[in-house]
């Protein structure tokens, strides 16, 4: 995989974060990362309700080797922590999702979401001002009017850069259920939110409605036995969107066919192996995220222990199969008990459509080349990765000896996950947040 | 891994370790120690998952995912102690106290201890004695008493002695509950969990045989039935066991009771673990619940026993006293549930005291 024969691992971590990772707050775990679709900005959302907004910086001649390093461009307070009167329940600020939105100006445009609300923001640039100000002085005070004497204009005066993110719509009250995703939809005018049992679709520019096009919710509650987890537009079609559910199946709905898409087009679902048939089964089975490639092409699902590539035209079962942790099968029982079975993994696709990446525990990731089928551990910390250094393989060995560099199955640290990972639009540049920490790391090929 | 009899790889050193120990002194063959290791981990799993189901007390409200996936854990570990009831020496489950509920719009969890006991009850019953429907609704079928162990509350006894009271006969025609159980019932059947459920088929190869060419929405099982063509919007008949087994009650020992009917889908109450309380009704009938029922929709039914006004368990009480539970939707129950004597006389105190 030549692709991955170097990594300059860049250390990036929020401001705000103390600086040893063994005693950060809880309001600092990242809970999304993003780029854009140039892959000009890198947006990152916590628990604490903030989104920090990184910009690549422009390559200059001057400094060679700091090329394309991302540095903090903006930070805001997104959402806050609200309280459900009627449930006397808090609503968490944490943001769930955030999706940039196609730039169409100067100004750039991201959606946030809670789970309950969606917010639209604008971050811009200011760097300029006016001076001059006729009713003013230059410290803001109101002059007195009988001392003016002359009239002037204005005029716009360089400024520090200033950068301002201002929320344009609150698309909120719409979703009973704990939101898990939202999609922009190629047409650029709509979007979609996905809660447990229900997908709403929004005109980004009206906020006091919205279309339910999925509902699950089955008429007596007690029924219910299984949930929405994830759901997308497809890239090219703006009439197609698949979504997934904790039953590890797959649907793909066209609005075209009906204003409320409870039927779908197609069903994706692989049969269960009997021979791997446990008390986890379904539990193991249900979707963390769907993604699909660039080329609108295929389609990708992350379960607990799987990453599966599927064919649009094929549903009885995905072309491609990755294990990304298969040692953990035997260990299913204690990540029942410890709630580590429902942790929600996020896969990513590269530019190309030829690399799949997704998170493991101990602060591990790994990478499926599906050309050459060759596959990579790698891991975000700071004790193994020296600035520019290479990213050392990972393997984590399942039994008999234990060679050295290996880790043990025992030994793995289920605490640091990474379930949140992005990849630059077209270069090999990743992003990757490990608890509190956002590591970038890029592949420098000479 | 947890096939009929096969060993699973992992443990094979541990159960050959564990065969040579025991085998000459116990007489138990592997195929016995793998069963009773199943049986061991299947109940550790349950009582996983009812502490995960409710002693969560988060300030957020929890994940519904989370919540459903747990609770289909939960539904399919009885559905296979169901099965294996009449097979299986009694299972010993300790009266755990039901925590708070988790709030809800409408998902609604059942109370543990009322569960686990019926599910004991029902897990100790022989094979049902009533005619068709061909499977044995859960709540009518104990015929026989037997003697539980003594960690479980006197309330079980109760419920045990009752329920051939219970037995009521069931209506001839298949009610859509009964239907609803029955079809829940075939994709079980295909499924091999137990290898007691193919000593149970073999016995009662009729049931099974009326019961297989009904399907059932997307359940746990529904790959192998036929898929359903529209999304996961299920079929209006009744689906999940659980729910039907709860509506089923009503319908045995009274004439419609609407109110119930009515009022126990809105409610956040029991998702099926609850069976055979319908005895609650005969036990309570000269208690007046009406003060303590906090249903707005059954608020009017005032005294009355021959409706079956709910009996209101010390955990609704905790539920609405409590500053999490107060609020929410209309989340008491409608079905009655057994309840010591004593525990009753105890809250009637509180409520009187407070």
């Amino acid at each position: 995989m030549k692709c991955f024969s170097r990594y300059l691992p860049y250390l990036f971590r929020p401001p705000s974060t103390i600086l040893s990772s063994s005693c950060h707050t809880e309001a600092d775990i990242i809970s999304t990362v993003e780029f854009n679709s140039t892959g000009e900005l890198l947006a990152t959302g916590d628990k604490g309700g903030r989104v920090v907004v990184f910009q690549r910086e422009q390559e200059s001649k001057n400094q060679p080797h700091r090329r394309g390093e991302y540095n903090v461009y903006s930070t805001f307070q997104s959402h806050e922590p609200e309280f459900d009167y009627l449930k006397s329940l808090e609503i968490e600020e944490k943001i769930n999702k955030i999706r940039w939105l196609p730039q169409q100006n100067a100004a750039y445009f991201l959606l946030s979401t809670n789970d309950k609300t969606v917010k639209l923001w604008k971050i811009s640039e200011r760097d300029k001002r006016p001076e001059g100000y006729n009713l003013k002085d230059e410290d803001g005070r109101i002059r007195d009017p009988s001392t003016i004497t002359t009239l002037r204009v204005p005029v716009l005066r360089p400024m520090d850069l200033m950068v301002e993110a201002t929320p344009r719509r609150v698309f909120a009250n719409a979703h009973t259920y704990h939101i898990n995703s939202i999609s922009v939809n190629s047409d650029y005018e709509t979007y979609m939110s996905t809660d447990d049992l229900r997908i709403n679709l929004w005109n980004l520019e009206i906020t006091n409605r919205s279309f339910n096009i999925v509902d699950i919710k089955p008429a007596n509650m007690e029924e219910l036995t299984e949930v929405i987890t994830a759901a997308e537009f497809h890239p090219h079609q703006c009439n197609t969107f698949v979504y997934s559910s904790s039953k590890g199946s797959i649907r793909l709905c066209d609005m075209r066919a009906a204003a409320l898409c409870d039927n779908h087009s197609k069903f994706f679902e692989e049969p269960e192996d009997p021979s791997n048939r446990s008390f986890f089964s379904e539990i193991i089975s249900s979707i963390s995220d769907v993604k699909f490639s660039h080329s609108g092409r295929y389609l990708m699902t992350r379960d607990y222990l799987t990453v599966k590539v599927w064919d649009l035209n094929m549903e009885s079962k995905p072309i491609e199969t990755y294990q990304v942790h298969d040692y953990l099968r035997s260990k299913l029982c204690s990540l029942y008990e410890n709630d580590c079975i429902f942790d929600k993994f996020e896969c990513v696709w590269n530019g190309s459509d030829s690399v799949i990446m997704t998170g493991s525990y101990n602060n591990f990731f790994r990478m499926f080349d599906r050309n050459t089928k060759r596959d990579v551990t790698l891991e975000a910390s700071r004790e193994n990765s020296k600035p520019r250094a290479i990213l050392k393989p990972r393997k984590v060995c399942v039994g008999g000896k234990r060679r050295k560099d290996e880790i043990s199955v025992d030994s793995l640290d289920f605490s640091k996950k990474i379930l949140h990972t992005t990849w630059h639009p077209s270069e090999n540049i990743i992003a990757v947040a490990a608890t509190n920490n956002l590591y970038i790391f890029q592949d420098k090929v000479n | 891994m947890l096939g009929k009899g096969a060993k699973r790889k992992l443990d094979e050193d541990e159960e050959g370790l564990e065969g040579k120990a025991l085998a000459p002194g116990a007489g138990l063959t592997a195929d016995g120690l793998s069963k009773v290791s199943y049986t061991l981990q299947r109940q550790t799993i349950f009582n996983i998952s009812l502490m995960k189901l409710y002693n969560h007390r988060a300030l957020t409200e929890p994940r519904l995912e989370k919540r459903v996936l747990i609770n289909n854990m939960l539904r399919r570990i009885q559905e296979e102690l169901k099965q294996e009831g009449n097979l299986r020496p009694p299972l010993f489950f300790p009266p755990s106290a039901p925590a708070e509920h988790p709030v809800d719009e409408g998902f609604g969890e059942a109370q543990p201890a009322f569960s686990v006991l019926s599910m004991v009850s029902t897990a100790l019953a022989p094979p049902p004695a009533l005619p068709p429907p061909p499977v044995t609704p859960p709540s009518s079928g104990l015929s026989g008493p037997t003697p539980l162990d003594a960690c479980l509350t006197p309330a079980s006894l109760l419920e045990e002695d009752d329920a051939s009271v219970c037995t009521l006969p069931l209506p001839l025609s298949p009610s859509p509950f009964q239907q609803g159980l029955s079809r829940f019932h075939s994709p079980l059947s295909r499924d091999s969990f137990s290898s007691a459920l193919d000593n149970i088929e073999e016995l009662c190869p009729s049931a099974s045989a009326a019961a297989a060419p009904i399907t059932t929405s997307p359940s746990y099982c529904g790959k192998a039935c036929s898929p359903k063509p529209e999304g996961l919007a299920p079929p209006p008949e009744g689906r999940a066991l659980v729910a039907t087994a709860t509506e089923s009650k009503p319908m045995e020992t009274l004439p419609p009771s609407s109110l119930d009917m009515s009022t126990s889908p809105p409610s956040s109450s029991s998702s099926g673990f609850l069976t055979d309380l319908a005895l609650d009704d005969i036990l309570f009938a000269d208690i007046d619940t009406s003060m303590y029922d906090f249903d707005a929709c059954t608020s009017t039914s005032g005294t009355a026993p021959s409706k079956l006004s709910p009996v209101v368990t010390a955990d609704d009480l905790l539920k609405t006293l409590s500053p999490y539970g107060g609020g929410t939707s209309p989340v008491t129950q409608n079905q009655p549930f057994k309840m010591d004597l004593t525990e009753l006389d105890h809250i009637m105190e509180v409520l009187v005291g407070s």
